[in-house]
């Protein structure tokens, strides 16, 4: 029989509390030697372990944290479940298998320099660091350990915690992307925004018109490069911080503070002309626009203004008022020369061929009416003339009637008639029943009618058809006489209307040029306005005007 | 005894046929061919009418007519400013000039019968104010 003691399970005691013997037998000469030791107490302190054992087995299991204890030499001693997910092995005994140094580190020399650490302060404290999964996908922790020592000092093993903090870290590397993604895009915009203002400055710098900002207190802020051309400035502090009113001559600084009163009212004031004065003394004629500044950055009350040096025009509009002036004079001389001898031929003929200066013989009658015929051509081109130059000069002046127009057709009708009917053409009428009623210049309505209606017929084959129709609305009438002559090429259709054109016309048509020149001017006079269309050569034409039943006041003569 | 009127143009031509027609109108016609020699003439000779053409070498017939129309002697005296330039402008300094009508110079025969008519309703009215 074998002499190893035997435990047996806990029997009661003397005083019935349970006790733990551990029972030996062995053989001997009387026949079996057995010892009875009662091991209770170290029952209870085994028993206690084990529970302390068990509680920190718990604790150290159910850590969220994964925890180690590891050999000076690279090996696990110890690992708990949370580290063998966090490192992704299969389980605790092929995690505790591993070589940390080659398996766990991404460079094995990092873990020389995690352990020299450790010697040195004993402890590492928040260290974090990237360690190597099974998968090789790289784990970044935060690692906190220890060294454990025997009694003599002598390192028993280092134990420590591993927080996986892979997630916060992407989380991290996320935020960091996003706002370095941000930044960037503040940058591009800011260089966005830098780009285009250069843009907007480089444009109100290359304008050719000068721009200025003018404070409240009258003082120019800003001004771009067109604005020392203008003045003959050599720098721009020659501007800034002045007042606007100093480079405005004496005589326009009433005008300057009227406008700048129309500006805080209305918010604007447009196109009004003042002189300047530049640096060499010379005054700058300038039309200015401005108006209030809507920019937060300036202070309220401040004015744009875009002025725009009108100098050579006013000096060619000068120019040009003297020369019409001159070639009015000119008109009216030739005209009044013209006409002079012409009161007496035509004042002598009448006289002659009214009988007052004896009988006249038939024959000489044929021959007088021919002389007629030519004077009146000329009488009638000396009133072209004179009527040409008073409208292009803008004098012509209305003696504004309220009337029928129908009735000045009527009468034109019976004034061209003798033509008309001397080449057996036909005058048709669509006109409506009602009066047509106008204000209006009864004399110079009626010579625009006559000479619509004797070209009409001049450039009407005999036997052709003129067609009148007349039609109103609410503010207008409306007047077409068509004809079936020889048309007006497309080309043409507006030159018509201009004095002398040198228009393709037959022979027999003479006139003085002048006529369709003079019969839009009279229709624009009153407000209106005058059209030519043809379907082309040889089908016609048709002169279309319109009248407003009002006419403008404005060049009217109020006076008669 | 015939109304007397003093006719002032310096073209001779158109002086001697407004002459002819008036007096084929049975009228009595005196002329003058410058301001100067109008000016003598009213004073003279005391016309019922004139007839002034506003461009006159010298004096223009409108300074003749301001000084007519001054003078306590002639200022009476019914001024017609005779024009061939039938002009608004013409009418309105004739107006300003005191001028008492406006008649532009005939240049068509319909023209001078109308002339001729408008002389002597001139002269009725000066008579009729006359006889008031």
């Amino acid at each position: 029989m074998m002499g190893k003691p035997e435990t047996k399970s806990p029997s009661s005691d003397l005083t019935g509390s349970l006790c733990s013997y551990e029972i030996s037998a062995y053989p001997s000469k009387r026949g079996l030697s057995v010892f009875l030791k009662d091991i209770t107490e170290r029952r209870k302190m085994e028993e206690a372990l084990r529970i302390s054992e068990a509680r920190y087995r718990t604790l150290f299991e159910n850590m969220p944290d994964g925890l180690y204890q590891s050999t000076p030499d690279g090996r696990l001693l110890m690992v708990n479940q949370v580290l063998v997910e966090t490192l992704g092995y299969g389980s605790k005994e092929e995690l505790l298998n591993v070589d940390i140094a080659r398996d766990l580190y991404v460079n094995p020399d990092e873990r020389k320099t995690f352990i020299s650490r450790l010697n040195e302060v004993g402890k590492v404290h928040n260290a974090e660091l990237v360690l190597r999964r099974k998968d090789g996908k790289p784990v970044t922790v935060i690692e906190n350990a220890h060294i454990v020592r025997d009694d003599k000092g002598k390192v028993l093993f280092y134990e420590g915690t591993l927080t996986d903090i892979t997630d916060r870290k992407e989380m991290e590397m996320e935020l960091k992307k996003y706002s370095e993604r941000l930044e960037g895009m503040v940058e591009e915009r800011t260089k966005e925004l830098y780009a285009s203002e250069e843009r907007l400055r480089r444009i109100i710098e290359s304008s050719p018109d000068t721009i200025a900002v003018i404070a409240p207190d009258g003082k120019i802020t800003e001004c771009n490069q067109a604005a020392l051309t203008l003045l003959k400035l050599p720098a721009k502090e020659e501007l800034i911080g002045r007042t606007f009113l100093n480079f405005v001559a004496q005589k326009d600084h009433k005008l300057t503070l009227e406008n700048v009163a129309a500006l805080q009212s209305q918010g604007h004031a447009r196109n009004f002309e003042l002189t300047l004065l530049s640096k060499d003394g010379r005054e700058v004629l300038a039309v200015i626009d401005a108006a209030l500044l809507q920019a937060k950055s300036d202070s309220p009350g401040s004015v744009v203004a875009i002025v725009k040096d009108i100098t050579q025009r006013k000096m060619a509009e000068a120019e040009l008022k003297k020369a019409m002036a001159i070639r009015e004079q000119l008109i009216l001389n030739i005209t009044h020369e013209l006409r002079t001898p012409l009161v007496s031929i035509a004042g002598y003929l009448s006289y002659i061929a009214l009988g007052y200066m004896g009988p006249v013989p038939e024959a000489i009658k044929g021959g007088l009416e021919v002389v007629r015929r030519n004077t009146d051509r000329l009488v009638n081109l000396t009133n072209d003339l004179l009527d040409v130059q008073r409208i292009q000069a803008g004098k012509i002046q209305l003696k504004l009637e309220p009337l029928d127009f129908r009735e000045i057709l009527d009468q034109c009708i019976k004034e061209i008639a003798p033509f008309v009917y001397g080449k057996r053409q036909t005058i048709k009428m669509k006109v409506q029943e009602t009066p047509l009623r106008i204000q209006g210049d009864r004399i110079k309505l009626s010579q625009v009618v006559t000479n619509i209606l004797s070209n009409a017929s001049k450039f009407t084959s005999e036997e052709g058809e003129i067609t009148i129709q007349a039609e109103e609305d609410a503010d207008a009438i409306k007047v077409q006489i068509s004809d079936t002559g020889i048309g007006i090429r497309e080309k043409e259709l507006k030159r018509v209307f201009e004095p002398f054109a040198v228009i393709y016309k037959p022979n027999y048509a003479k006139g003085t040029g002048l006529g369709l020149s003079v019969t839009k001017g009279l229709v624009e006079a009153h407000g209106g306005r005058i059209w030519a269309e043809s379907p082309g050569e040889g089908k016609g034409a048709t002169f279309i005007f319109i009248l407003p039943k009002e006419a403008r006041r404005e060049g009217a003569d109020l006076a008669k | 005894m015939p109304n007397k009127i003093l006719v002032v143009d310096d073209e001779p031509d158109v002086l001697n046929l407004t002459k002819l027609v008036l007096e084929g109108a049975r009228l009595s016609v005196i002329t003058a061919s410058n301001g100067k020699e109008a000016l003598m003439k009213a004073e003279a000779d005391m016309p019922d009418l004139i007839l002034l053409d506003i461009v006159l070498p010298g004096k223009s017939g409108l300074e003749v007519c301001k000084i007519l129309k001054s003078q306590p002697q002639t200022r009476h005296i019914p001024v017609v400013m005779f024009t061939v330039l039938n002009r608004d402008v013409d009418r309105m300094l004739s107006v300003e000039a005191g001028a008492d009508d406006f008649l532009p110079k005939p240049l068509k025969p319909e023209d001078l019968l109308l002339f001729v008519k408008r002389v002597k309703a001139h002269l009725a009215k000066i008579q009729s104010s006359q006889q008031l």
